[in-house]
C-alpha cells in the first residue's frame, strides 16, 4: 500500500497507480528510484510532482516547477542518476548554489562520529534504505521499526514475524544487509502478499481478487508491482505444469491395456484378435541425437491403441497387413500430427493458454493496464 | 446430370497420379480381357488415394461399403499382383502392385517418387512388367485350424515346448501339411532359421497376448525400399522379420520407428527373446 508521507493518508487509487508518471527526473528514473528504496515525500496534485528523499552522496530533494520551490526542499542537487542512487550514506550537504554546507561521518553501525554544519537533515546513514535519523532519541526510524546504533540492535521485533523466514525477529533482512533492504520494515510481507495474490489470481481467473474485494482487503495488493507480475508468471507456469501433468496422467491410464478386436482382423486374421496399447514416440527413435532420457520421457511419448497408432503414424502403418489398411484408411496428415503430440505437451499448452487467458482477464477486470 | 453429380465432377481431383496411371496401364496390358474389364471398373470407382512416405500409394473407393467388382479372391487375401521396373530421369525404379480382397489396393515403390509422382509431364520408360499371378483365379485357401483351449493345442517339442512353458499361449494354429508349407515357402523365396522351420512343423503360429508369432497362413510382407520383409512375429511396435531373397537363413529385429533392421539373428528363438526383452514396448 502506498502512503502519502506528508499527510500519512492512503492515496486515492488512481494516484496510487500513477505515482511516478511525471517527475523532473522522468518517469523511468523516478520509478527506479522508488524501487531503490526512495519514497515519495510529497505530492502536489495528480500526475504532477513528486519529491523524493535522495541520498546520493549529497542530500537532495527533487521537485518540478512551482512545487520544487514551494515544497519542503532542503537543498537542491543535481539530477538523480538512479544507478548511483543505490545506497550510500550522505557525507555532505550542498546548498542550492552547490556549496557544501554540512559534513557527516559515521561508524559502521551508524553512530555519528562527526558533524560539521547545522542544516536539519534526518537523512544520513543508510538514508537510501529508508533510515531516518531522530536526533532527540539518537535512533534511526526505519519504516516499522527503530534501530539503535549504540547497541546495534532493533528495538522492535520484525512486524511480519516468522513470515520473514528468519527465526530471529530482531534481525534485519535475514542478517544480509549487503544484498537486501527493507525501507518499510515490512517489505517482505508486502512483496509476499503481492506475489501470492498474483499467483492466486492467475490460478483462479481473478476469483481470489473478487474475494479480497468482498473482504475489503484488496487494497493491500499492488497490481502494478513486480512481485504481483512475478506471481502471475509463476501462476502461468503452475497452470502449464498442472495441465501437462493432468494430460500425462490421463493418457498413462491406457498403459498396458488390451482389448478384443471386434473385427478380428487387426491381429493378422487370427480368430481371437487382441488389440494392445502401444507407445508412440513423438520424435521417433531413429533420431539418435535425442537423449534416451528425453526420448522415453512423458514429453515425447504417448500411449495409444495400436489401431490409432497405425492411423497416425505412417511408419507404424507400414508394418500392418494390407487387409487391415484396406479397412482402415489413415487420418489426414494434419490430424496425424495433432494426435501424435504427447498428452503432457497438449495438456501443458492448454494449461499455459488458460494461465495467459486468466492473466489477461485479470488485467481487463482489475485495470492493471493503468500501471505506469 | 444431378446437381450433386455436377458439383462432384467440378471439384473432383484426379485420384490416380500421372505416374501411378502409367504403372497401372502397364500392368493392365498384361491382364486377360476378363481381368481388364474388372480392373477398369475398379479404377473407375476409386475416389480416394493416400500417399505414405513417398513410396506407398493406397487406393480406396468412396466408401468401404460401395459395391466394387472384385476379382474372385478369398476374403482377406493379399496378393502381389505384379512388379513393374521402369526408368525415369536415368533412375531405375521398381513398383509393386498389390491386390487386397480381390481389389486393387496399393502401389509400393522402391524409391521415393514424391518429385515425379504428380508431374503431368513425367516420362516413364517401362523396362519390364512381371505378372506374378493371374488375378482371375483364387489362390489355394489357407485357413488353418485355430484353437484357444489349451487342452486342444498341438503337442509341442524341442525349444518351443520350453518357450511355451514360460509364456502361456492364448491360442494356437494347427500346422499346415508339409507339401503346402514347402510350396508357400518356396514361392516366397524365404530362407528361414531351422528353429522357425521346427516351429512351423508343430504349429502355424500362436499368440501369448503379448507376442504374436505368425505362421505361413498369417505372415505378411512389408516393403522398405528395394527390400521386401516378411513379418514372422510382432510385439507392440517391434517385429521379427525375414528378408526375401536373403542368401543365408536369418531373421532381423525391426522396430517401426527405426526405418531399418537393428539386429540380426541366425536363430528365431534368440530373436524372440530379444523381442521380448526390448524396452519401450507395452
Amino acid at each position: 500500500m502506498r502512503h502519502d508521507l506528508s499527510t500519512q493518508r492512503t492515496l486515492p487509487r488512481h494516484q496510487q497507480e500513477l505515482p511516478f508518471q511525471c517527475g523532473w527526473v522522468g518517469a523511468v528514473e523516478a520509478h527506479l528510484c522508488e524501487k531503490s528504496g526512495f519514497r515519495p515525500a510529497h505530492r502536489v496534485g495528480w500526475r504532477e510532482q513528486i519529491i523524493f528523499y535522495f541520498a546520493l552522496g549529497h542530500v537532495s530533494l527533487f521537485g518540478i516547477g512551482e512545487a520544487a520551490h514551494s515544497g519542503r526542499i532542503l537543498a537542491h542537487g543535481s539530477g538523480c542518476c538512479p544507478h548511483s542512487c543505490l545506497l550510500r550514506s550522505p557525507a555532505r550537504t550542498r546548498n542550492s548554489s552547490g556549496n557544501i554546507t554540512d559534513r557527516y561521518s559515521y561508524d559502521a553501525w551508524g553512530n555519528p562520529i562527526e558533524q560539521v554544519g547545522t542544516t536539519f537533515n534526518p537523512f544520513r546513514w543508510n538514508a537510501a534504505y529508508g533510515y531516518e535519523w531522530t536526533p532527540a532519541t539518537g535512533l534511526y526510524h526505519v519504516g516499522a521499526r527503530e534501530y539503535d546504533p549504540r547497541t546495534a540492535r532493533w528495538l522492535q521485533r520484525d512486524p511480519i514475524d516468522a513470515a520473514s523466514g528468519d527465526p530471529n525477529l530482531y534481525r534485519y533482512c535475514g542478517n544480509d544487509p549487503i544484498n537486501a533492504k527493507d525501507p518499510s520494515g515490512q517489505d517482505w510481507l508486502d512483496d509476499a502478499a503481492n506475489f501470492f495474490a498474483g499467483w492466486g489470481d492467475t490460478l483462479t481467473f481473478g476469483l481470489t481478487a473478487k474475494i479480497r474485494q468482498w473482504m475489503g482487503v484488496d487494497s493491500v495488493v499492488n497490481r502494478c508491482s513486480g512481485w504481483y507480475r512475478a506471481g502471475g508468471a509463476i501462476g502461468i507456469l503452475h497452470t502449464t505444469v498442472l495441465g501437462g501433468s493432468l494430460g500425462y496422467v490421463r493418457n498413462a491410464r491406457l498403459a498396458g491395456l488390451s482389448r478384443a478386436d471386434p473385427a478380428r482382423i487387426f491381429v493378422y486374421g487370427r480368430r481371437r484378435g487382441v488389440e494392445k496399447v502401444e507407445v508412440s514416440h513423438w520424435i521417433p527413435q531413429r533420431y539418435r541425437w535425442v537423449p534416451k532420457r528425453l526420448m522415453n520421457s512423458p514429453l515425447n511419448t504417448k500411449y495409444m491403441w495400436a489401431s490409432e497408432h497405425a492411423k497416425n503414424d505412417p511408419f507404424r502403418r507400414q508394418f500392418l497387413p494390407r487387409r487391415w489398411k484396406d479397412a482402415h484408411p489413415a487420418y489426414p496428415a494434419w490430424r496425424q500430427q495433432l494426435h501424435r503430440v504427447p498428452s503432457s505437451v497438449t495438456g501443458g499448452v492448454a494449461g499455459m493458454a488458460a494461465g495467459w487467458l486468466s492473466n489477461w482477464w485479470n488485467r481487463l477486470m482489475f485495470g492493471e493496464e493503468r500501471c505506469p | 446430370m444431378s446437381l450433386k453429380t455436377w458439383i462432384t465432377t467440378l471439384f473432383r481431383r484426379e485420384v490416380i497420379a500421372p505416374l501411378d496411371k502409367q504403372i497401372l496401364d502397364a500392368v493392365r496390358k498384361h491382364l486377360s480381357p476378363e481381368a481388364q474389364a474388372i480392373w477398369d471398373e475398379q479404377l473407375r470407382v476409386l475416389r480416394r488415394c493416400q500417399f505414405f512416405l513417398g513410396t506407398e500409394v493406397n487406393y480406396y473407393p468412396a466408401s468401404p461399403d460401395e459395391p466394387t467388382i472384385r476379382f474372385p479372391h478369398h476374403p482377406g487375401e493379399e496378393r502381389r499382383l505384379a512388379v513393374v521396373r521402369f526408368e525415369c530421369h536415368s533412375t531405375v525404379y521398381q513398383a509393386r502392385v498389390y491386390l487386397v480382397n480381390g481389389r486393387l489396393f496399393s502401389i509400393e515403390y522402391s524409391r521415393d517418387v514424391r518429385r515425379i509422382g504428380n508431374r503431368r509431364d513425367v516420362e516413364v520408360r517401362v523396362l519390364s512388367v512381371e505378372l506374378l499371378s493371374e488375378p482371375m483365379y483364387p489362390d489355394s485357401p489357407v485357413s488353418p485350424r485355430v484353437v484357444s483351449d489349451p487342452s486342444l493345442f498341438p503337442v509341442m517339442g524341442g525349444w518351443l515346448a520350453d518357450w511355451i512353458s514360460q509364456h502361456p499361449v492364448l491360442e494356437m494354429a494347427y500346422p499346415m501339411d508339409a507339401t503346402e508349407r514347402e510350396r508357400w515357402l518356396h514361392r516366397r523365396q524365404l530362407l528361414l532359421p531351422d528353429d522357425y522351420h521346427e516351429l512351423l512343423k508343430q504349429c502355424d503360429g500362436f499368440t501369448t497376448g503379448d507376442v504374436d508369432v505368425f505362421g505361413i497362413s498369417s505372415m505378411y510382407e512389408v516393403n522398405f525400399g528395394e527390400a521386401i520383409y516378411w513379418v514372422l512375429a510382432g510385439r507392440g511396435g517391434g517385429f521379427i522379420v525375414a528378408r526375401e531373397g536373403d542368401e543365408r537363413p536369418r531373421v532381423y529385429y525391426f522396430h517401426h520407428e527405426e526405418g531399418a533392421p537393428s539386429a540380426e539373428f541366425t536363430s528365431f528363438r534368440e530373436a524372440l527373446q530379444y523381442l521380448i526383452a526390448r524396452p519401450n514396448l507395452p
